[in-house]
Parts: structure tokens; C-alpha cells; sequence
């Protein structure tokens, strides 16, 4: 097969692993925290500035608040003003293959085997591509990486280009310090290449690691271009620290492997490290730092998978091509063995294994039209607004949020923390007493909420602290038990809702 | 020159240190092996039936929910075990039995670390910090058989790998263990990743010799493996064990719920051990890659027992069992500096150097028995063995021994086996923690009475419960505390006893 037949072959590949990506990650946009996102960004839109002091919720109103996802959330707003919620649905979906093509660039290795890790790593992200700003952190983390990888590969002046990236990534998304710490471990691992002689080959000079230091350094310093200024740096290490995210909420907790969708991280990882061990080959830190660090991630909080995977995927790739070309030279004479009993020439072998892709052009372009339309049907089906809102009536409170809206258009509703954020969007100019702004409320806000549901002593108490008139919750949750034998009466219920007033003394 | 060698027999080698240590370890921590989880009392009140009646129980008699149902006494023998302890010194007998095994199983793990590694201070560390990860399920319960089991059959299966003659050694271990504990499963996926790892190494194999010799140790691996299987038979349910431990891990509802089967959560600093092993694997992996070829099984068993272990928290000790001496080898192949190197050895000879029996051991034993025996508490808060009154109804059924309830009672799920260890047979239970007898029905009724869920008033009737002993803090007993149908006979602030008004 000669160059041009194998590039129109990986042509064709690369294109129908990006659509398969584009096709897989097309969903609805059923998201709570990204309706206060939209909330937000239509507020600064509109005000011209992120809003500095809480505004949003009675329990920290007036509270400094480091909205560090305020440009993601004007692209948000305005996708979704320009195309509703196929906007949102499209901008997921194109983050997704975003990352995936950077990632594809970075393999070195049969385009069919760059495809099955792409596929896998999209699978490990999954559960984190989401229409929020963390989608942002994703694509700029793939960048970087890219980056680093031409860097490595001679492309010196390239690396420059970080410190502009970081400042863009620092206004869109507190994510920036995964960035921070890819460069940082690429280069321990570089000079742990250099002290341990690991890698002979595509060692970084002493001069392109100092290098990479002194962009290392100026990003770090580049993201305090920003309206909160060094406030940025303050809101990521704060927000890890908040013990209740890790007990609460659940994309801070460790994997539960027992759900099928959080099981990929498990298999890439370890598919990695049974490469790396077979395949025999020297290994690089400056890839494997990286990867160790954010399988630790992965570990202590499940919404690094997507982190992880982006690190992880051309890694695997890489080593998993070594163990290829190792058994290929086992596999080699019985193939010849094959070749020789079945009578075929050399090309028709070739043929006969990887197909003859001259002569199916056509047939290559109907398919990759075919599924381009796929994609588009999908992407109808996930966003049509009747579907859409029809979805948005089984996991919100739809019908409870009318009600209060019409009933008690003033009263103090204390709420369920999951639905804080389509309060915010669906009932404009009401405040919440928690919504998914964890780093704003930290324990104290979100531990009282928990003792409320929980039926806690405290529990009424907190409810008098607030002076809340209304509790909308969730049928389900312990405190809609206790509320009717402590003078609440139950006004509203559904499926999904219940509400209790206060009655009077 | 002499008297020296003669005094150093005199000396305890790291072997009998670390089993020491271990051995105090879980001495210190009392009372803890039985409160974090609510089984024990059952596994003794079991035990007591055998003992007292010379039979094994095959119907159940100790619910009145599921009372003569059949039952598969899957571990009866630890229940046998646990309660010969406990006749003998009570629940400190209970904490005794139990830090032998433990600290015997690290003991016989870290001595297969050094044999594998030929290093003294890598095993050392690899062992503490597989010592830290197993205590994460370190409780008085038929599993630490499992722990101690799988430990002996790794020996025998890599014994078997280099001397056929030893082929009996896995049927008759399989006999026993299938009486103590139902995870003896564990043993023949270790066989399975064995025979597997071996047919790729035959696979890939160019030499007629090392064909034959892989292929020679694959028939024997599955032939020893097909007696075992057979001597898995030889418990009183006959195959019905099998049932019971492949049927309860394919319900998901059960699995789920049951708080040991989760994954572990790494944010609590008991799994912290296990994370470190686990990257310790990956660099380890990555620092060897290009020097060593291990064996398949190897790589089999390292990446298995990592799935296993990170899908159930309860794996972890196994996972130690199995993985901590892969490590070792792993270590053991690493190019030291000379120093260091030197250093080992010195310390690697002294290990092996001929030694007495482990008599400090013995002394070490003997005293705690005479300590705990004279009601001296040993455990970290001195509070003695005993079943803590925050966590199980102590004086609740104190008060239920002098003022038995009769009708139906229905009980928290982790008091139980508390229950049964006092109250049995006076009083049978509604559930306790057997849930792979008790089923995804009952445990789901059980489950919407205990959080109020729909229709749980239903239940109450439709169970027919006349009294009920549940936690004071619940949301169910406030609201039957406030309920006129139900009447308050007992509250403290652990427990409270309801009696239902018809």
C-alpha cells in the first residue's frame, strides 16, 4: 500500500472516530448547575461585569464570591441564545472532539488503534461532559498537552503560546491548575529522564527545560489577569479543602466502580499498565509523572476522569503500540504460514488485512456522510424543546416551582440543594437557600442544609435561623417525614416535589 | 564467638517482630473488631447451636420472618471457632482468636515476601504498608479465615508449580476452607488467573522445552483445581454453597446497599495504605518495564486483584494477600546502590540465621491471655472487650431480659446478631446481617419501614410487628414516639423499645 492509499485510509479513520465521538457525546443538556451557570452569565451579559458579592441566595447574600467561570458562562449564554438547546447539546459535543482530535495528534500509532483508546478515553470523560464550564478546563488541558508534545518533538517556540492560553483558561475556568500541574510534573519528569538516564531518546535539553520552568512560572502568574484578581488562585485551594464536596457531593467523591459508566477509568488505567509492563520498553517520566498524579485525581474525586483520560489516553496509545509491534513479530510467521498455504501474493495479503481503500472512496465518503447525518438526528432528538423540557419535568420540580411561583411570590422557600440552580433559572429574582456554588456556601451552609434534610435535632432551629416559610423538597427525604408532626402542612406534592408551609401559630 | 551465636538463637528475627506487632496491633483495638460490624453475635450464636446440639443448623431458627427456611451454614465452622473462644474467655477469647490469625497470615505473607525478593528492607515496607491496607476490614468475622486461606493457597499453588507431587495439598485446603467462609471462591479465580497467565506464557513460548514445561504445569494446576473443586462439595449444604456465593454477588441490589461490598472511599485515611499500593504498583511497573519479564500470572493476579479490591473495599486484605509479594519480587529486582545493598544482606542473614522457636511470641500470647483474662483492658480507649452501649441497645435489652416482649419484634438491621448473642432463643429476630439468606424482598420491607418509605405504615401491618427496638436518633422512631398507636416502653439514648397499640 503506498502513502497516499494509507492516508486516504487514516483520513477516513480519523474522520469516523471523530463523528463517532461527536455522535456519543450529543445528549440533552439536563444539568443543574448549568442553569445557574446560564443565570450568571446572562446577568454579566447584562451588567457588562461578573456580579463581585452574592446576590443569588439568602443564606451568604453580600458575601465576596469569586465567580471564576464568568467568560465559559457568557459562551454558554450565548450558544444558547443563538440556538437554544441544541447549543448547548453542540457545545459539549464539539469540547469532546476537540479534545479528542488533540489527543489523536499525539498518538503515535495505527490509526485504528488511536481510534479504540480515543473511544475508550471518551468513555472514561463521559460522565463529566457536561454543558458547564469544566468543559472549558477540558479543552484547554488538551491544548496544553498538545503543546508540550510538539515541544518534546523540536517545536521550541510553540511552548510561548502557553502563557496567553493560561490567561484565557484562568477567565474561563478555575481548572487552570490542572494546567499548572501538567507543567510542573512534565518537567520533575524531564529531569528525572536526565538523573536516571530512563530515555535515551527525546531527552529535553537543561536549556528547554529551564524554558519550560519560566512559562510554567508566568502562567501561574498570567491567570491573576482577571476580575478577582489573585482571588483566583484563592477559590482553587479553597475549594478542594471543603469537606462536605467530598461527602456530599458526588462528583467530588471516589468512583463507585459498581456504576458501569465510572468502570472505564479502571480499564484504561490498567489496560496502561499492563502496556507499559509487557510492552518492555524504557518508560518517560515526563508523561508518566503526569498520569500518576491524575490517576490520583481520579481516586480521590470522579470528576478528574476527564483530566485523567486526556493525560492517560495518548500515553496508552503509545505503549500499547510497543506491545502490538511485539507480538506482531510473533504473529508475523503464521501469518506467512497462512499466506503460503492459501497461495496469496504479498499485496493480496495486504489487501485481505487492511482492506483496499483506492476503491472505496465513495463508499468511505457515503459513510462518513451517513453518519454525519446520524449526528444531526441525534442532535434534533436530544434538543428539541419538547423532549427537552418534557426531560426537564421528570428531574426538576417543574410543576412545585410553578406553584410557589404563583402562590407565595415573596415567601423565603428553603430548597433542595439539587435544585438550587433551576430555581435560579426558573424563578428569575428569587433567592435560593443553597445552589451548586459549593465553594460559596462551604460546610457551614451546605452542613446545615444537610442537617434540615436529614431530620437532624437542629433541624428546626436552622429553619427558624433563616425564617424560611416554605420547604420544597424531594418526597423522598427524611425531613418530609418529620415536617407534618411539627407544624408544617403540606400544600403541594408530586412526583418529584413536595412543599410545606409553616402554619401559622 | 560462641556464646554470642548461642545468645543471637535467644534473639527474635523481624518474622516474629513484625507477628508481635501485628498481634498487639489488633489486641489494641478491642472492641473495635465487633462495632463496626453487627454480625458477630449471630456467627457465636450459631457456633452455640452446633456446640450445645452436636448438629449444624440447615433451617432456620433464629428469625421468626424466615423461620424454617432453608439455610446454608457456609461458615459454620468460624462460627464454631468463634464461639470456642468465646465459652473459653468470652469476647476477649473473641479478640485473641482473632489477632493470631491476623498477625499469623502477615507473618506468613511478609516471610514470602522475603523468600520472593531476597530483600530485607523492601519486603519490610511493603509489608507495613499492606499491614495498613488490610486493616481496613480487620473485624471479627469468618473473612479473616478467607484472609488466612488465600494466603496458604498462593503458597501451595506456586509450591505445586514447582513439584507435582504436592497436587493434594489444594483439594484437601479447599475442604476445609469451604466450611469456614463462603469467599472461598477467591481460590479458584486465583486458579484462573494461574492457568491463564500460564497458557500465554505457552503461547508466546518458542522453545519445545519451555512449551512442555508450561504445559506440564497448566495440567497440573487444572487437574489439583478439578479435585478441589470436587472437595468444595464436602460441606453440609453439598453444592447449594456454590449458589449462595455466585447468586448473592449477581444481586446488585444487595451488593449495593451492603456497606463492605462498596468501593472503597478514598477520602477516609483507613483506604490511604491501599492508594499508596496501588501507585506503588504503577511505579514500580514503570521503573521495571524495560529490565524484568515477570510472569503472566503475575501481571494477571497484580491487575485482578486491583480490579477486585478497588470494586469492594472488602477485597482489600485479599488483595494485600495476593499483590504484596508480587511487589516484593518486583522490589527485589531493582538495582540498589551498593550501600544499601550491603546493608540488606546484613540483615537478610541475620533473618535466616537458625533461631529457636518463636517463644517471645508464645510469652507474648500467654501474657495477654493472663492480662485480659484478669480483666485488665488492653485495647487503645480502655474500655475492654465488650460490646460498646453508643453503638449496640446494651441496656435496651438489658431492660428487654427483664421485661420480655412476645408478638413480633422488628429490630435494626445492625443489631441483629447483638440480638441473638442475647436474646436467642427467647427472642428471634426480623433481620440481622445475613442478607444473602435474608433476600432482596424482606431487606427491601426491611429497608421502607426503617426510612419511611412508601407504603411503610403497610408493612408494619402486613408483617404483623408488635414491638420494635430501633436507634433513638432515627427519623422513624421520632415519629412513632409521637404516633398514639405506638407506646413508648423503653428509651435510652442508644435504643428505643415501641410497642404497637391494636
Amino acid at each position: 500500500m503506498n502513502d497516499n492509499q494509507t492516508s486516504i485510509r487514516n483520513r477516513f479513520f480519523y474522520m469516523i472516530t471523530l463523528l463517532l465521538v461527536f455522535f456519543m457525546t450529543l445528549r440533552a443538556p439536563l444539568d443543574s448547575d448549568m442553569l445557574w451557570h446560564l443565570r450568571l452569565g446572562e446577568d454579566t451579559l447584562a451588567h457588562g461585569w461578573p456580579v463581585m458579592n452574592d446576590i443569588y441566595s439568602y443564606t451568604m447574600t453580600g458575601t465576596y464570591w469569586v465567580n471564576h467561570s464568568w467568560l465559559a458562562e457568557i459562551v454558554l449564554v450565548i450558544f444558547y441564545e443563538l440556538l437554544g438547546y441544541a447549543g448547548l447539546s453542540l457545545i459539549v459535543a464539539l469540547a469532546a472532539v476537540a479534545c479528542a482530535a488533540l489527543m489523536m495528534k499525539q498518538m503515535n500509532s495505527p490509526v485504528l488503534l488511536r481510534a479504540g483508546v480515543i473511544i475508550l478515553a471518551v468513555m472514561v470523560m463521559a460522565p463529566v461532559l457536561t454543558p458547564r464550564p469544566q468543559l472549558f478546563s477540558l479543552v484547554m488541558l488538551s491544548l496544553l498537552s498538545y503543546i508540550l508534545y510538539l515541544y518534546k518533538k523540536g517545536r521550541s517556540r510553540l511552548i510561548w503560546w502557553v502563557i496567553p492560553q493560561f490567561w484565557i483558561w484562568g477567565n474561563l475556568h478555575g481548572g487552570f491548575p490542572l494546567g499548572i500541574i501538567l507543567l510542573s510534573l512534565s518537567i520533575i519528569g524531564e529531569i528525572g529522564n536526565h538523573l536516571w538516564g530512563r530515555l535515551a531518546d527525546h531527552l529535553l535539553a537543561w536549556k528547554q527545560i529551564g524554558q519550560l520552568s519560566v512559562v510554567t512560572a508566568a502562567s501561574a502568574l498570567v491567570v491573576m489577569i482577571h476580575p478577582y484578581g489573585a482571588g483566583i488562585w484563592q477559590v482553587a485551594f479553597e475549594t478542594v479543602n471543603i469537606k462536605v464536596l467530598q461527602n456530599f457531593i458526588e462528583e467530588w467523591a471516589s468512583p463507585n466502580f459498581h456504576i458501569a459508566a465510572q468502570q472505564p477509568f479502571v480499564w484504561m488505567l490498567l489496560i496502561m499498565v499492563m502496556a507499559i509492563w509487557i510492552g518492555k520498553e524504557k518508560v518517560d517520566w515526563g508523561e508518566i509523572l503526569p498520569v500518576l498524579a491524575f490517576s490520583y485525581a481520579c481516586f480521590m474525586a470522579r470528576r478528574n476522569f476527564g483530566p485523567f483520560a486526556i493525560i492517560a489516553a495518548p500515553v496508552t496509545a503509545r505503549y500499547l503500540w510497543n506491545v502490538m509491534r511485539l507480538w506482531g513479530d510473533s504473529v508475523q510467521p503464521w501469518i506467512k504460514k497462512a499466506q503460503t498455504r492459501l497461495k496469496l501474493s504479498d499485496e493480496a495479503a495486504q489487501k485481505l488485512l487492511l482492506g483496499e481503500p483506492q476503491k472505496s472512496k465513495p463508499v468511505n465518503l457515503m459513510a462518513v456522510g451517513l453518519l454525519f447525518g446520524v449526528c444531526l438526528v441525534k442532535l434534533f432528538l436530544v434538543s428539541y424543546p419538547v423532549n427537552v423540557e418534557k426531560w426537564y419535568a421528570q428531574l426538576f420540580p417543574v410543576s412545585g416551582a410553578e406553584w410557589i411561583a404563583t402562590r407565595y411570590p415573596e415567601a423565603r422557600v428553603f430548597n433542595s440543594y439539587a435544585w438550587g440552580g433551576y430555581m435560579l433559572w426558573a424563578m428569575p429574582g428569587r433567592q435560593v437557600f443553597a445552589d451548586g456554588r459549593t465553594d460559596l456556601f462551604g460546610d457551614d451552609i451546605i452542613g446545615q442544609w444537610i442537617s434540615v434534610v436529614q431530620g437532624d435535632q437542629d433541624w428546626e432551629a436552622i429553619l427558624e435561623r433563616w425564617q424560611v416559610d416554605l420547604v420544597f423538597i424531594e418526597p423522598e427525604q427524611p425531613i418530609a417525614r418529620l415536617l407534618p408532626h411539627a407544624g408544617w402542612t403540606e400544600v403541594f406534592r408530586d412526583d418529584i416535589s413536595v412543599i410545606f408551609v409553616r402554619e401559622a401559630p | 564467638m560462641m556464646k554470642n551465636n548461642h545468645f543471637a538463637r535467644f534473639l527474635p528475627n523481624l518474622t516474629g517482630i513484625i507477628l508481635t506487632m501485628v498481634f498487639l496491633g489488633v489486641i489494641l483495638l478491642g472492641p473495635k473488631l465487633f462495632s463496626y460490624d453487627g454480625d458477630l453475635g449471630r456467627h457465636i450464636t450459631i457456633g452455640n447451636f452446633i456446640l450445645d446440639r452436636g448438629e449444624i443448623p440447615l433451617q432456620d431458627e433464629f428469625s421468626w420472618t424466615m423461620y424454617g427456611e432453608m439455610l446454608v451454614p457456609h461458615e459454620w465452622m468460624a462460627d464454631v471457632f468463634f464461639a470456642l473462644a468465646n465459652r473459653m474467655m468470652g469476647l476477649n477469647g473473641v479478640v485473641i482468636l482473632t489477632a493470631l490469625i491476623i498477625s499469623g497470615t502477615i507473618a506468613f505473607i511478609f516471610n514470602q515476601c522475603l523468600t520472593r525478593s531476597g530483600q530485607f528492607f523492601g519486603s519490610l515496607l511493603l509489608i507495613l504498608l499492606g499491614a495498613g491496607a488490610s486493616s481496613i476490614h480487620w473485624l471479627a468475622r469468618p473473612h479473616i479465615f478467607t484472609f488466612m486461606f488465600l494466603a496458604f493457597w498462593i503458597a501451595l499453588v506456586e509450591k505445586l508449580l514447582k513439584d507435582r507431587r504436592t497436587w493434594l495439598g489444594l483439594p484437601a485446603a479447599m475442604m476445609i476452607w469451604v466450611n469456614f467462609h463462603g469467599a472461598f471462591l477467591a481460590g479458584f479465580m486465583v486458579l484462573g488467573m494461574y492457568c491463564a497467565g500460564l497458557l500465554w506464557e505457552y503461547l508466546e513460548a518458542r522453545q519445545a522445552e519451555e512449551k512442555n514445561k508450561r504445559r506440564k504445569q497448566m495440567v497440573s494446576l487444572v487437574l489439583a483445581g478439578g479435585a478441589a473443586l470436587l472437595t468444595s462439595f464436602i460441606n453440609p449444604a453439598g453444592y447449594r454453597v456454590w449458589n449462595l456465593g455466585v447468586g448473592y454477588l449477581q444481586n446488585t441490589y444487595l451488593v449495593n446497599g451492603t456497606q463492605e461490598y462498596r468501593s472503597p472511599d478514598f477520602h477516609i485515611q483507613s483506604a490511604w495504605p491501599f492508594l499508596l499500593l496501588i501507585g506503588l504498583s504503577l511505579v514500580l511497573v514503570s521503573i521495571m518495564a524495560s529490565h524484568q519479564k515477570l510472569r503472566k500470572a503475575d501481571v494477571l493476579m497484580l491487575s485482578g486483584w486491583t480490579v477486585m479490591a478497588l470494586f469492594s473495599a472488602r477485597n482489600i486484605p485479599l488483595y494485600v494477600v495476593a499483590v504484596v509479594p508480587i511487589l516484593c519480587q518486583v522490589w527485589g529486582k531493582l538495582e540498589w546502590p551498593a550501600f544499601f545493598r550491603k546493608r540488606d544482606e546484613r540483615l537478610l542473614l541475620i533473618e535466616n540465621s537458625p533461631r529457636l522457636p518463636a517463644w517471645y511470641f508464645a510469652v507474648m500470647v500467654l501474657a495477654v491471655i493472663f492480662l485480659l483474662g484478669k480483666g485488665i483492658p488492653m485495647d487503645l480507649h480502655m474500655k475492654g472487650n465488650q460490646f460498646d452501649a453508643t453503638i449496640f441497645p446494651v441496656k435496651a435489652v438489658d431492660w428487654l431480659e427483664k421485661n420480655p416482649q412476645s408478638g413480633n419484634g422488628y429490630n435494626e438491621f445492625f443489631w441483629g446478631g447483638y440480638l441473638l448473642y442475647r436474646l436467642w432463643p427467647e427472642q428471634k429476630v426480623f433481620i440481622d446481617g445475613q442478607t444473602d439468606f435474608y433476600g432482596e424482598q424482606l431487606t427491601r420491607d426491611y429497608m421502607a419501614i426503617r426510612e419511611m418509605g412508601d407504603g411503610w405504615q403497610t408493612k408494619i401491618e402486613d408483617y404483623q410487628i408488635d414491638w420494635m427496638i430501633i436507634p433513638t436518633k432515627s427519623n422513624l422512631a421520632q415519629t412513632l414516639m409521637n404516633d398514639q398507636n405506638w407506646n413508648l416502653l423503653y428509651q435510652d439514648e442508644t435504643a428505643v423499645v415501641l410497642q404497637h397499640e391494636r
